[in-house]
């Protein structure tokens, strides 16, 4: 019943290409806009206001994915987010996200403020805004309670809100909290159900999310997605939306908690419904025949039955020096404080701090006793555990140098303001034992004479970490990495490894026992050639056959594998044809090894050798 | 012989007490304070002999009260490239780009660029080196030996990773040879290198910039967030790796 988007999606017939092609076209745009250079700026409505009014300030973002701004702090000075709008927009072919913030800032104190830059995270890159300048007058009414100018006035002069005065909805504004506390202070975010009410036959949808209204109050962290019910309220049925968040109020009074949202509701008209009356003598078709009326309203907080909250001023009675204006409830978490210190030398000190409460006034720990250590600004980072409480954990990392050496007691401390009992609270963490070698800072001019000593100001308080006072090793800017040395350096290595990988590979090579065998055969086959060629010139026979013999087995072993003294005739009559000369050879010498018998008739050695000869070149190589 | 070897000594040791005697002076003009004094003995220090992270921190700090913001960064970022993990130049160089009201003074790392930054270039560069080196005689040793193979593959696994990483932090880096800092007020970046060109934007004092070409005592230079680019005048940026 209720659609909660803005934008109606009307798709074209199917046409299976058209929609490919537009999705494409999507997909190139929403890229395009995701690679365009992000802007970020902020603006002032007014140069200057009165103390207790406020200005608007608008900080836009455009392109890119933001992350949430970064608030500054200024002693004094309020700075309240008062609403976010976002944009998307395409315009022949190039598209723009924008991101408005609204923030209400101010002060009750008159003077000439500069608010310092915002810091926007843009797809992970930092944008900082320009320093923008806020004159504060003193109030001419001196009352600085009573209601800023700009500060719209109830729209309807009964109190009622107009599109409820229509019957198109409203809005309700509750606190959440588990004690029966009726009021707030100042600058404490209390959590608050939000509900926008619409009559149950009604068709609505949201055109835009809730804004506060007016100076009074800001809204914090708002849930993203409200959930939907139905409810009975002064024996009506209404559908519900509901959001959870944050009120913050700005400054001390009774003030009703003024939120709207725009909205366009379709109800039945009521008057044609009575018109009517009776036409079918059928409820159903009563309803289904009435028309409807549909109107784009702006449902108010500001109804009859709203009741102001009461807003007090933060007490001065035994407010703490440091206190910044953090309202919550807050303890230390981990704290780590490093154990060995060197007198002069700044090191990393990091707490957490976890609680409930106003996060972005929480100012840094500090040191105690304060008169011994000097902190800087730091690092904080913070993480939700609760969106709608502002309950979770912020993390500090920031520098301190210690001013005096010795063993001496550390702790971290900071100050807020407690809404339940309504006091300053002071939190320490548990003191740590830490040791500060070196000796005390001394400064180093000796002077000629007193009257001519210049004032001693070796600090000013711009928060920059001391000067060093010993020199430290001198270096040239040049990294090694850009010398001809360090090219030497790698190539003689590079060269070395594959040489030694190459040298490796030889010796692997040349001490193959494999190949070691091989080489030692041939080398006997050798041998015994010119054995078997000696015996020939010299007529012995067996030992020319002898030689031959050996001769035919180291090449058959190098072919068949195993040893060449184990091949008999045996073999190699199974493994070579009949009329081989290799058997012929074999067979002849065993024939001489154990006849001692006669060279055929007409055989001589030189036709042996011949045959030799031949059966060497049957055999491969 | 004998009497070089005593003469080298003696000047050693007489410029060693003569460069302390400076840097304490220096130290001392910073703390009177004497900015403009201790800005001029430091970087006459770092000319004649050399500069390190103190000379140009403590350059960094009487330039940054002396509201010279640009030539503040480029001292820091100089002495961040010598120690880039000392606390107080961190500070001070986060102070400095706060202060120069630069929206992108420098624009921030991803979260994979953390790790290559976290040691200098000096000293990766130093590691890729031992490393390569290490990798060289275990790789010659391992081929000789089988038994040693065995033993040092993990070793030497190890070894080449480190190597590696070092070798792509230094490639992924190797950009910022030349960065440079805009050290005057707001200069007009022009669209050719000589003074009557059209101006295409300016740059504020202590903008990083990358310098991609040199002529004729003119730079062509783009802002790291991208955007603007131009040819400016060599004395309006520093370089941060020149001496």
């Amino acid at each position: 019943m209720v659609n909660g988007t803005q934008t109606e999606l009307r798709c074209a017939a199917w046409h299976f290409p058209a929609i490919i092609s537009r999705w494409i076209c999507l997909l190139f745009f929403l890229t395009a806009a995701m690679l365009r250079a992000a802007e970020v700026t902020a603006t002032l409505e007014q140069k200057e206001v009165q103390a207790g009014e406020a200005a608007e300030l608008r900080l836009e973002i455009k392109g890119g994915r933001a992350a949430e701004p970064q608030v500054p702090q200024l002693p004094d000075f309020i700075i309240n987010q008062g609403g976010r709008e976002h944009q998307m927009s395409f315009f022949n072919g190039v598209s723009s996200a924008t991101t408005v913030y609204r923030y209400a800032v101010g002060s009750m104190k008159p003077g000439d403020y500069t608010i310092p830059p915002f810091k926007v995270m843009v797809d992970g890159r930092e944008f900082k805004t320009q320093e923008l300048k806020l004159k504060v007058t003193p109030s001419a009414n001196q009352q600085p309670q009573g209601t800023a100018p700009g500060t719209p006035q109830p729209q309807s002069p009964g109190g009622q809100a107009a599109g409820e005065e229509a019957g198109f909805g409203f809005l309700t504004v509750e606190l959440v909290r588990g004690s029966d506390r009726k009021h707030v202070w100042v600058g404490e975010i209390a959590p608050v159900r939000i509900k926008a009410w619409f009559p149950a036959e009604s068709q609505a949808r949201l055109n835009g999310g809730l804004q506060p209204e007016g100076s009074a109050f800001t809204l914090h962290n708002l849930s993203k997605q409200p959930k939907q019910e139905e409810e009975t309220r002064g024996g009506k049925r209404h559908v519900t939306l509901t959001w959870f968040g944050g009120l913050s109020a700005a400054k001390p009074g009774s003030h009703l908690p003024d939120l709207n949202c725009r909205a366009s509701v379709a109800i039945r008209d009521p008057n044609a419904r009575q018109r009517r009356r009776g036409a079918f003598g059928d409820p159903f078709f009563d309803q289904v025949f009435t028309p409807t009326i549909q109107k784009d309203v702006t449902l108010s907080s500001k109804t009859k039955e709203a009741s102001p909250i009461e807003v007090r001023p933060l007490p001065d009675e035994g407010k703490p020096d440091d206190f910044t204006g953090a309202v919550g409830q807050f303890q230390f978490g981990v704290v780590r404080i490093p154990s060995g210190w060197m007198s002069g030398e700044p090191q990393q000190i990091s707490a957490e701090v976890t609680g409930d409460g106003n996060f972005a006034l929480l100012s840094q720990p500090s040191p105690s006793p304060l008169e011994n250590w000097r902190s800087y600004s730091g690092q904080s980072d913070f993480s939700a555990q609760d969106a709608a409480s502002f309950a979770g954990t912020q993390r500090f990392r920031f520098n301190a140098v210690p001013k005096k050496p010795g063993v001496q007691g550390v702790s971290l401390k900071f100050s807020y303001f407690d809404p339940e009992s309504g006091k300053y609270e002071e939190v320490s963490a548990p003191a740590q034992q830490v040791e500060v070698t070196g000796s005390a800072p001394a400064p180093v001019v000796e002077t000629k004479a007193a009257d001519t000593t210049p004032p001693k100001n070796p600090e000013p308080d711009d928060n920059l970490a001391p000067a060093m006072i010993q020199d430290t090793a001198v270096r040239s800017l040049l990294p090694l990495a850009f010398t001809q040395a360090f090219r030497v350096t790698i190539a003689g290595s590079v060269a070395a490894a594959v040489a030694g990988l190459l040298f490796a590979r030889l010796y692997s090579w040349r001490s193959d026992p494999a190949r070691r065998a091989r080489l030692a055969e041939e080398s006997a086959a050798r041998a015994a050639i010119t054995q078997a060629d000696a015996f020939a010139a010299r007529g012995d026979v067996p030992g020319f056959f002898a030689a031959a013999r050996r001769v035919l087995q180291v090449r058959l072993a190098a072919m068949w594998g195993g040893s060449a003294q184990a091949i008999t005739l045996a073999d190699v009559a199974d493994r070579v044809p009949p009329d081989s000369p290799v058997l012929q050879i074999f067979s002849e010498a065993d024939r001489m090894e154990y006849g001692r018998a006669a060279l055929g008739p007409g055989e001589t050695l030189q036709t042996w050798r011949s045959r030799l000869q031949q059966a060497l070149g049957s055999l491969p190589a | 012989m004998n009497f070089l070897r005593a003469l080298f000594l003696l000047l050693s040791l007489t410029g060693v007490s003569l460069r302390a005697a400076s840097f304490d002076e220096a130290a001392a003009a910073l703390s009177s304070p004497d900015y403009p004094k201790a800005a001029a003995a430091l970087e006459k220090i770092i000319k004649v002999s050399g500069p390190s992270a103190a000379r140009l921190y403590n350059l960094g700090n009487a330039r940054f009260r002396m509201g010279e913001i640009g030539p503040a960064i480029l001292a820091y970022e100089k002495a961040a490239l010598i120690s880039p993990r000392d606390a107080g130049i961190v500070a001070n160089l986060k102070l400095a780009r706060d202060a120069a009201k630069s929206p992108a003074s420098q624009p921030d790392r991803r979260w994979w660029e953390q790790p290559l930054h976290f040691l200098s270039l000096h000293e990766w560069s130093w590691l890729a080196a031992a490393g390569a080196v290490f990798v060289a005689v275990m790789i010659c040793l391992a081929a000789f030996s089988k038994k040693y193979r065995a033993k040092s593959l993990g070793v030497m696994a190890a070894a080449v990773c480190l190597t590696v990483f070092s070798a792509a932090a230094l490639v992924h880096r190797a950009g910022e040879r030349s960065h440079a800092v805009i050290t005057t007020a707001d200069p007009n970046l022009r669209l050719s290198p000589f003074e009557a060109a059209d101006s295409t934007g300016s740059l504020s004092s202590g903008t990083m910039v990358q310098v991609e070409k040199t002529e004729n005592g003119w730079r062509y230079v783009s802002s790291l967030s991208g955007g603007i680019k131009g040819w400016l005048r060599e004395k309006d940026a520093g370089m941060v790796m020149a001496p």
